[in-house]
This record gives structure tokens, sequence and C-alpha cells, in this order.
């Protein structure tokens, strides 16, 4: 069953959006074989221990932003659930004014948004629309994580397909470190020896690189230089010569 | 020996002279410039050993000729740098030859204090240019007046002699100096002149949307006690429906909400840049959403002016990229995040739509060193890369997602 709960400090407004949510979701529910159960809540303190005491899981939550009766806002309340459901899905309930939906996803990652002040039947579109969506994700995280390259920007964690990434290499400075991968270039803090130990698919070319194997389009053993998907060479260290003249012959 | 130390000394100051060269220009080296190079060793080793003066004074004209006209086709500069740079060779090569005429060898020092100054000259040059790009200074046409008129000067004063040497390129020095500071002093009061234009306007349209905020309050009373009435009159649902539709034709006017968050950025000169590439894209007609939901500082260790010319960079980066897209029939969006999540951290985040065959084209992004072709669209970003390798706690990523382009800075 896929726990719902929608807060609103409005609470007939609160209601009316239950209700519209619980047509939804009786309508989504064949689909994927889950029935669901929604409540509706007028704080946010309300809705935190409401979730706190069932121990929710993998629920939905439609969030208003401002809560007037309350110190809590609407980010704060969404990041609080997700820390006591960390695969819980969001769907903000708010109007044109107050949507600041890249502030939105910076602070709390994926979430999805509904406007309030839309007409009705829009509303309901829009609601199963989202509704969809988060319930699509939550089957996927049923499935087999893919294998991930996780760095880190500041103090945020960004994870990427281990396939696309092509190579990590040093910069002037020695916890930075470059990482270029399909469609993708960043810096990221880190060690390159420590990287070298815990990421078994890269492979070491020289001191200052660490390259993905799978993205390797051409070795020149003579020039010692490999050539990567993207087109771009690299030089790489005598004392690697023999893995990687391995690595040519398979 | 005496042959070999000419020789030496003629690739020497051919090289100097190269290198000022491409300083000045902000180019990089190139298969012509090496050729160049090699010709004026050649021309100035044959310069050394003419005999004839007149002799010389051809070689010295073909020098500065083959010089200038490598460079204007080499890389199409304006006229008036070429002049510049021209009159400057043309002095500096007078003197040099001056120098062996009267003093002989032992004037090698001076050879290559002149070139240092001109080396100075062109280093100071290329700092302007960085921060400005436009026009020749007039200051730099004084500075050339007076250096020769010095050079006049000294020659009626001492004769030919070190000592008359020694003074004009001290006076050389001294206006380098001169021209450097009269010139910082220029740019930042056009910096203040740009921010007091920016915040103008900025405070005209806050006085609009003012403006339009109390017609709004007024008609909207009105129509409230136009719904008080006809509540009574059982016409409701009609009176209500038409004051949904009024208020939200009008709050959901974006140029009502064009300056939303802008104050939140501390820093005037950051501000400043953000609304003037704000107003750009409004005045291009191309959406956009700005998000700036903390008060944003400029962190601790970092240098403001570095942070404007990345954030600078990377908008016009957009625009340029949306104008394709929008001139290719369809609508662009510019997305623009900045966020601060603790004390001293800095995040900025641009996207924008990507026109198709850039898509196409960036595997090539990925390549260490972007091209700073002039006239490529997309990453001139040479500069961004020279920050990147100053402060170590600066993040800077490019990526794509879908058909969207980001650029992401963090400091941390």
């Amino acid at each position: 069953m896929t726990e719902i709960l929608v807060c609103d400090d409005d609470l007939l407004q609160a209601q009316a959006l239950a209700k519209v949510v619980k047509l939804a979701g009786e309508f989504l529910a064949e689909d994927y074989g889950q029935s669901v159960s929604v409540s509706a809540m007028e704080s946010p303190q309300e809705a935190f221990a409401y979730a706190a005491d069932r121990q929710v899981q993998r629920g939905i939550y439609f969030l208003d932003i401002e809560f007037t009766k309350s110190e809590m806002d609407g980010l704060d309340l969404a990041e609080e659930l997700l820390r006591l459901d960390s695969q819980g899905q969001i769907i903000f309930v708010t109007t044109h004014s107050e949507l600041a939906l890249q502030t939105f996803q910076r602070r709390i990652g994926t979430l999805d948004y509904i406007i309030k002040n839309a007409n009705l039947d829009s509303l309901q579109e829009r609601v199963v629309a989202t509704l969809r969506l988060a319930m699509e994700r939550l089957t996927q995280l049923n499935l087999v994580k893919k294998q991930t390259f996780t760095y880190k920007v500041g103090r945020q964690l960004r994870n990427i397909n281990t396939d696309d990434v092509y190579y990590v290499a040093t910069t002037p400075f020695p916890h930075k470190l470059q990482l270029v991968a399909k469609n993708l270039q960043a810096e990221f803090v880190g060690n390159l020896k420590q990287l070298d130990q815990e990421c078994g698919f890269l492979l070491k070319i020289s001191q200052s690189c660490l390259v993905n194997p799978k993205n390797i389009a051409e070795i020149d053993l003579h020039a010692r230089t490999i050539s990567l998907v993207d087109g771009e060479r690299l030089k790489y260290a005598r004392s690697c010569s023999r893995q990687l003249r391995q690595l040519k012959q398979n | 020996m005496e042959e070999l130390v000419l020789i030496a000394l003629a690739t020497v100051s051919a090289l100097f002279e190269l290198t000022s060269l491409a300083r000045l220009m902000q180019v990089s080296w190139k298969k012509e410039d090496l050729l160049t190079t090699a010709g004026l060793g050649v021309l100035t080793f044959e310069f050394i050993f003419a005999k004839e003066a007149d002799q010389q004074v051809a070689l010295y004209l073909a020098n500065i000729v083959l010089l200038l006209s490598a460079f204007y086709f080499y890389h199409r500069q304006n006229w008036q740098i070429l002049l510049f740079y021209g009159l400057s060779v043309s002095l500096g090569n007078l003197l040099l030859l001056q120098a062996f005429l009267k003093a002989g060898r032992g004037s090698l020092l001076l050879v290559l204090l002149t070139y240092a100054v001109l080396a100075l000259v062109a280093e100071g040059w290329r700092r302007l240019n960085e921060k400005r790009h436009k026009q020749l200074d007039y200051l730099l046409k004084i500075y050339l007046l007076s250096s020769l008129l010095a050079w006049d000067f000294s020659l009626w004063l001492f004769g030919w002699s070190e000592a008359s040497l020694l003074i004009l390129l001290l006076l050389q020095g001294c206006l380098t100096l001169l021209v450097l500071l009269a010139n910082q002093r220029d740019y930042e009061r056009q910096l203040a002149d740009q921010e007091r234009e920016n915040l103008r306007s900025y405070l005209q349209s806050v006085r609009n949307s003012e403006e339009e905020l109390r017609r709004f309050k007024h008609d909207y009373q009105n129509m409230l006690r136009s719904l008080e009435l006809s509540l009574k009159n059982d016409q409701a649902s009609a009176a209500l429906a038409n004051l949904k539709k009024y208020s939200d034709d009008i709050l959901e006017r974006e140029e009502l909400w064009q300056f939303k968050d802008v104050d939140r950025i501390a820093d005037l000169q950051l501000q400043s840049l953000v609304i003037a590439k704000l107003q750009k894209l409004r005045h291009l007609q191309i959406r956009y959403i700005f998000e700036a939901r903390q008060m944003i500082e400029i962190p601790a260790g970092i240098d403001v002016y570095d942070l404007i010319r990345i954030i600078g960079i990377a908008f016009d980066n957009a625009i340029e990229e949306s104008q394709a897209y929008q001139a290719g029939g369809q609508s662009p969006i510019v997305e623009i995040l900045f966020y601060r999540d603790q004390e001293n951290s800095f995040e900025f985040t641009i996207k924008n739509k990507l026109r198709d065959q850039q898509k196409a084209d960036l595997p090539a992004f990925s390549q260490a060193n972007f091209t700073n072709k002039r006239g490529h669209v997309g990453l001139g970003l040479s500069n961004v890369q020279e920050l990147q390798k100053k402060y170590a706690n600066l993040f800077v990523e490019y990526r794509i997602e879908g058909n969207k382009f980001i650029f992401g800075l963090t400091v941390a």
C-alpha cells in the first residue's frame, strides 16, 4: 500500500486536494498494483508526526510551501520527511509566485509541483500526471541499481553511470580532481590514489590520470597514447605499458 | 666570435619582439608566427652586417613592413593597434640602431632594456584589453607622442650616449606606469557609470511595478465590492469568474516580477552585472527564470572581479546560444540559480537550451583545450580555465542533460 499525505495549512484546501488525489490514486492503483491511502493534514508538525509514527516508507507527499501558522515551511518539512523516508516522493502544491523550482530541486533533489490556483480540470490532470510519475519512480527504485560513480562538489553528492566516465585527472591543486565523462566535465574534491583503490573499474595510466577502459577507442603502443571514444588523446606512462598491451590484445 | 654574438643578439631581439607582440595581441603561437620570427631574425642579422647606411634603412623598413603585414594577415587586427605597435617597433628599432652605431657592441644591455620596456608596454596594454575590449586609448597616443618628444629632447640635450638612452627609458617607464594608473581609474569610472545606469533602470522598473500594483489594488477593491453586491443579486458565479480571471491576468504577468530575488545578491557589483544581463535577456525577448532565495554573498578569499568575469562569460554564452536557438524558430529559456547553503559557500548555475547541431558537436567540448577562437559559438572559456587554476576551492562544471547545457560554479 502506498501512503499519500496531503498537507496544507488551510484544512479545507487540504481536504479538497486529498479528494482529488484519492480519485487519481484509485484510478492509478490498478496500473501499479498498489492500493493507496490518503490522509489530509493541517500543520507540518502533524504531518511529520504522522509519518514518524507509522514509519512511512516510499510515501508520496503533497506539501504546501507557506505555512503561516508555523515556523517550518514546506521545504523544511520536505527535508525532514526525506530524512525519515529517503525514497519518498515530494510534490509541492504552490502558487506561481512562490514557485522557485531550481532552488527546491537544489535543496531536496527530484520533485514535482502543482500550481494551486489553476482551475479544477487542469488541477485534476496535473494531479494524475504527477502521481503517475511519482509511482513510476517508486517502482523503478525496486529495480537493481545501476553501477554509479559518485563525486562530491561542495557538499553535494552527484552520481553518474560508471560507463559514462571517460577519465579522472589531477589538477594543480592536491585535493581537486577533474572528471571528464559523456556530456560532462567537472571538478571535484578527491585524491587520485584513493580513487584508484576504491574504483576498480578505472585503470591507472599515469601518476596523474585514471581511465575507464570501456571508453578507450584505440591504443597506440609506439606513441604511448590512448584515444578515447570522444577523440581525446591521453599519454600513458612507460610503467603502465604492460597492462595496456594486454588490454589491446584482448 | 663577433659574428656569433651578433647572431645570438639578432635571434634574441627577434624573439623579444615576437613575444611582446604575441602578448600584445593576445594570440597564441602558430606556425605563421614562427615563420615570421625566422624572417625577422634573418632581416635583423643582415641589418647588423649592412655597412651602407642606405642598406640599413631599407632593411629596417623591410623589417617593419614584414612584421606589420604578417600580423595584419594572420590576425586581422584593426589598424589602430597596428599603428600603435608599428610606431613602438620603429622607435625601439631606431634606438637599437643608434645604440649599435654609437655605443658599439657594449650596448647589449641597453638593447635588452629597450626590449624589456617594449615588453612591459605590451603587457600593460594586454592587461588593459582584458578589462575593456574596445577603443585604443587616447592616453596611449599621448604616451607615444611624448616618448618621441622625450627622445628628441634627450638627443638635443646629450647627443648620442648611453645616458640619453637611459633617461629616455626611465621616462618611458614612468609614462607607462602613469598610463596604466590613469587607465585603471578610467576603467573604474566606466564601471561605476554602468552600475549607475543599471540601478537607474532597475529603479524605473520597480516604480512601474509599484504603479501596476497600485492599480491592481484599486481595481481589486472595486471588484470585491461588486462581488458583494452581486451575491445579493444571485449573480455570484459570473462576478467570481471575472475576478479570478482579472487577478490571474495581472498576478501572472511576468514583467511584474522581473527583478524578483535580485536584491538578495548582497554584492552591488555582482548585482549590477546580474541586472544588466537579465535586462539583456528581456530586451532580446528570451524567457528566463531567476532564483536567489538566500542572501548571496561573495565568499572570503575570492576576488569579486573574478566571479564577475566567470559569471559574465557564462551569461554571455547562454545568451548567445539562446539567440541562435531563437533564430531557429524555437523558444529558448534560460534558468539561473544563485544558491548558498552555508557560510562562505557560493553556487551559481545557468542552463540554456541547445540547438541540435550543438549537441552533436559537443563531444569536442570534453577535450580539455576549449577553443578560444573568436566567433566560435559556445565555450570561449579560456578565462574561466585561468580562474579554475587560481582557486583550490572553486569548482567548475559543464554538462549536457537532454537538450540543456548547464554551467555550474561552486565555491565550497
